[in-house]
């Protein structure tokens, strides 16, 4: 397996009751489904390359994602969860390694609290829902662009990454990425409404078998590290690592030590 | 300053009707039209020679229009048949998606072909090749310094096998073998990770695209890298700038002509096959964090032609404007090389040919002079290599390697070893091995052994030896060993070797690298003759006991049976 299946990626759709699913699918292996954090918009990004060079990757967006406006079925995390269950059930898909990222995360935990034995291994990325009540994480719906970039990006001024034949410059402030988080911020904030700590989940996650990786950026300020300390104290089989220079996106912020550390996770014996 | 010519060789005939679909298809190419374009830049590299450039370079890439010399060596080969003095290089081989022996190879046959001319190159190679070639990109750096070390052993080794984690060789010995040794290896070295495997190698490192201050900056860490970590000078000569160029008689002919040249090479440029986003694995968040100069980015399509002109990204004008332009480049950059990118996109053949003698005429002389001197003198790479022990033989022998690379070592405990011995004879002692040749192979070929005797790069095969007495001390100085072959009778004695034990008592740790004493006579022995290692010591003195725990000896040498090295 390598660079060249993990390239070749499909758009599929399912449908699942009245709502239609749209999903990337690529690469070769065992199944992995990847869910997306505030900024889902369906394109195959570098992440999902990385995790295809091992895996078939099955990339959902999520509803409410495609227009901003959510279904009148979805009404907490918990129905999200249902509906990706739905379409594992639609694509044939039975057990998978599951990598999510912030929003995508708590579903994930949902999940793999529910149906644990169908979860092999689970890489969860600054993920919201615990409760931590000595430090919340933050309400998104109060949040002026200012303090949302603040919060969610440890690097807020013109950056310098990777790209393919060298660096490439980028102010974060006028990214893409930032606009699609701060459209995606709103489909949360509406969706949890002030709800941003789940006790009951935070209480059944012992339930979780699945070898579980938690990613955390050190900057985050929108789920502070904290919440990655109490999520990998409370999952079984889990570790920790905290990735520095980055804050709520790591695979966008730190996308190569990410990359890297997600990848020799999932391709471990 | 040395001046050299370099090409992409990038297809020129793409119709302007055709958008991106250029990149995922070979539809547009016509092969008629790729044997011009290979006959017209041949002529635009030979011309190089006789316009006094110093050399010629070539490269490859894969699944692009971009450049259509994937095979580079071939193209490499082609121009050194067309010239006679000038250097020809390639910069280079992706060496992760090839297998290394074939390129060492190619590139000793390329140096014996041009008589010592040869540069060879080393690029890691960019996503669309890993894309295609399905290489996982998380192993390309591994693979890169692998693939090198192989190639490294082919081209200065004699003989190795290699156990690694993707190739895994026996018995390697290639031929031929370059003339230069070292044969100088040049790579593009950006990120701070190839900088380092660059600097720790001694491999020249070449920028391009990037305006001067980008120059600078990866320069100046590869020397910071090389003093600190590896302890030597860099040099200019250890630096090479490439840059597009282009010159005509005035700045505006200039411009216009190169100007659509430069967009076509943008229409044409490839990305990894329908995939938007970068390929993981290549670099690290950490690669590019010594640029300290980031206000410009790679350009593109849409960069106007008039800030690529002020990058560098091409160097493009009169010959005054490209004389002052890249004189200001040397300085702050600190090249000592500089490659000339002179057939851009599908410029016209004839421009190239005038910009190349506009450059020399003009150019070239008023810069010859720039970064030539050295700041600091590093010991030459031949000196250091000359370590190892001094066999008492004088001149320019006593500086060479002991020969390396056997394909067997005798030892006390090897399967030969018929019995060790020690026996007074005509008043003295003598004690030492007697070593027999198998016989017989599997399929009844018979086996030999072989001692290599010195040549004009090697001293002989090492010998070592340390012989302990009954008393628990080592033999005396004086005593007097002799390797032989001989008939099991003890006639046809034939000497490999003999010398005091005081020269194997004077190297203090005999195991160390090339510490060890070497044989001075090739010698081939099969069976029923024998091998002997005696040592002889006056009567009266404590006997020699080669049973003893701390005896030993190891002879360097050759088995042999049939064709097969064992």
């Amino acid at each position: 397996m390598g660079a060249g299946d993990a390239s070749q990626f499909r758009r599929h759709s399912a449908r699942i009751g009245d709502l239609t699913i749209s999903y990337l699918k690529g690469g070769r292996g065992k199944p992995l489904l990847y869910l997306h954090g505030l900024s889902g918009w369906g394109r195959w990004e570098t992440y999902h390359l990385a995790l295809a060079i091992s895996h078939m990757v099955f990339a959902p967006q999520l509803p409410g994602w495609p227009d901003g406006q959510l279904p009148a079925s979805i009404k907490s995390v918990s129905d999200c969860a249902g509906i990706m269950f739905e379409l594992l059930d639609a694509i044939e898909v039975e057990a998978t390694d599951l990598v999510a990222h912030s929003f995508g995360a708590w579903i994930a935990m949902y999940m793999a609290v529910a149906q644990p034995a169908r979860f092999s291994k689970m890489v969860l990325a600054d993920a919201m829902g615990l409760e931590v009540p000595d430090v919340p994480a933050t309400d998104l719906a109060t949040m002026t662009e200012d303090s949302f970039l603040r919060a969610a990006f440890a690097q807020t001024g013109v950056r310098l990454f990777p790209g393919d034949f060298g660096a490439i410059v980028e102010d974060v402030r006028a990214s893409q990425e930032f606009r699609r988080q701060w459209k995606g911020r709103e489909i949360v904030a509406n969706l949890v409404n002030g709800h941003y700590a789940d006790p009951a989940l935070t209480r059944s996650l012992h339930k979780i078998t699945a070898e579980t990786l938690v990613v955390w950026g050190r900057e985050d300020h929108l789920v502070p590290l904290r919440h990655a300390e109490i999520l990998n104290a409370s999952i079984p089989r889990s570790k920790l690592a905290v990735i520095d220079g980055a804050g709520h996106t790591p695979m966008g912020e730190k996308r190569e030590s990410f990359q890297r550390l997600v990848h020799d996770f999932l391709t471990a014996k | 300053m040395k001046f050299y010519t370099f090409d992409e060789l990038t297809y020129p005939d793409v119709p302007p009707e055709v958008g991106p679909e250029v990149r995922f298809t070979n539809r547009f190419c016509d092969p008629r039209i790729v044997t011009q374009a290979y006959r017209d830049h041949l002529d635009e590299w030979a011309i190089c020679e006789d316009l006094g450039f110093d050399g010629a370079f070539v490269n490859e890439h894969h699944f692009t229009a971009v450049n259509i010399q994937p095979a580079c060596n071939i193209m490499a080969a082609a121009i050194i048949m067309r010239t006679k003095s000038m250097k020809v290089g390639v910069i280079g081989n992706v060496i992760p998606l090839r297998h290394p022996i074939r390129t060492a190879e190619e590139f000793a046959m390329l140096d014996c072909l041009s008589g010592g001319r040869f540069i060879a190159g080393i690029v890691r190679g960019v996503p669309q090749e890993y894309v295609s070639y399905n290489v996982d990109p998380f192993t390309s750096r591994e693979r890169l310094a692998e693939s090198y070390d192989v190639i490294h052993k082919c081209l200065n080794e004699e003989v190795f096998d290699y156990d690694g984690k993707f190739w895994q060789l026996a018995g390697v010995s290639i031929w031929p073998k370059p003339i230069q040794r070292p044969l100088p290896f040049w790579m593009p070295a950006g990120s701070l990770e190839t900088i380092e495997f660059a600097a720790q190698r001694h491999i020249n490192s070449a920028q391009v695209f990037y305006p001067p201050e980008a120059f600078r900056d990866a320069f100046d860490q590869y020397k910071k890298v090389a003093r600190e970590r590896f302890g030597w000078h860099p040099d200019f000569a250890n630096f090479i700038g490439a840059r597009f160029i282009h010159v005509a008689e005035t700045n505006d002919q200039a411009i216009a002509e190169a100007r659509d040249a430069l967009g076509y090479l943008f229409r044409v440029f490839s990305r990894p096959i329908n995939n938007p986003a970068p390929v993981p694995g290549l670099h690290s968040d950490q690669s590019f964090q010594h640029r300290t100069n980031i206000k410009r980015d790679f350009p593109g399509p849409e960069t106007p032609f008039e800030q690529m002109r002020e990058d560098g990204f091409i160097v493009c004008g009169d010959p005054d404007y490209v004389t002052r332009w890249l004189e200001r480049d040397m300085k702050i950059s600190g090249y000592g090389h500089f490659l000339g990118m002179f057939h851009i996109g599908n410029i016209a053949h004839a421009n190239v040919m005038n910009a190349k003698r506009l450059f020399a005429k003009h150019v070239m002389p008023a810069l010859r002079d720039l970064n030539v001197t050295s700041p600091t003198i590093e010991p030459s790479r031949t000196e250091r290599l000359a370590v190892g022990s001094n066999n008492g033989r004088d001149g320019d022998a006593a500086k060479l390697p002991l020969y390396g690379d056997s394909n067997y070592v005798l030892t006390r405990d090897a399967p030969e070893i018929l019995r060790d011995f020690s026996k007074s004879e005509n008043g003295r002692i003598v004690a030492g091995w007697e070593i027999g040749v198998p016989s017989r192979g599997p399929d009844g070929f018979p086996y030999q052994i072989i001692f290599a005797g010195p040549a004009r790069e090697y001293r002989g095969s090492a010998i070592r030896l340390r012989l302990m007495t009954t008393d628990g001390r080592e033999v005396s100085d004086d005593a007097d060993v002799v390797l032989e072959a001989c008939h099991p009778s003890g006639g046809n004695s034939q000497l490999i070797f003999q010398t005091k034990y005081s020269q194997f008592a004077a190297i203090p740790d005999q195991h160390a690298t090339n510490a060890a004493n070497a044989l001075y006579q090739r010698t081939v022995v099969a069976e029923p003759f024998i091998i002997r290692l005696r040592v002889t010591v006056p009567a009266g003195s404590p006997a020699p006991d080669p049973a003893a725990d701390e005896s030993f000896f190891e002879i360097e040498c050759f088995k042999h049976w049939l064709n097969v090295t064992a």
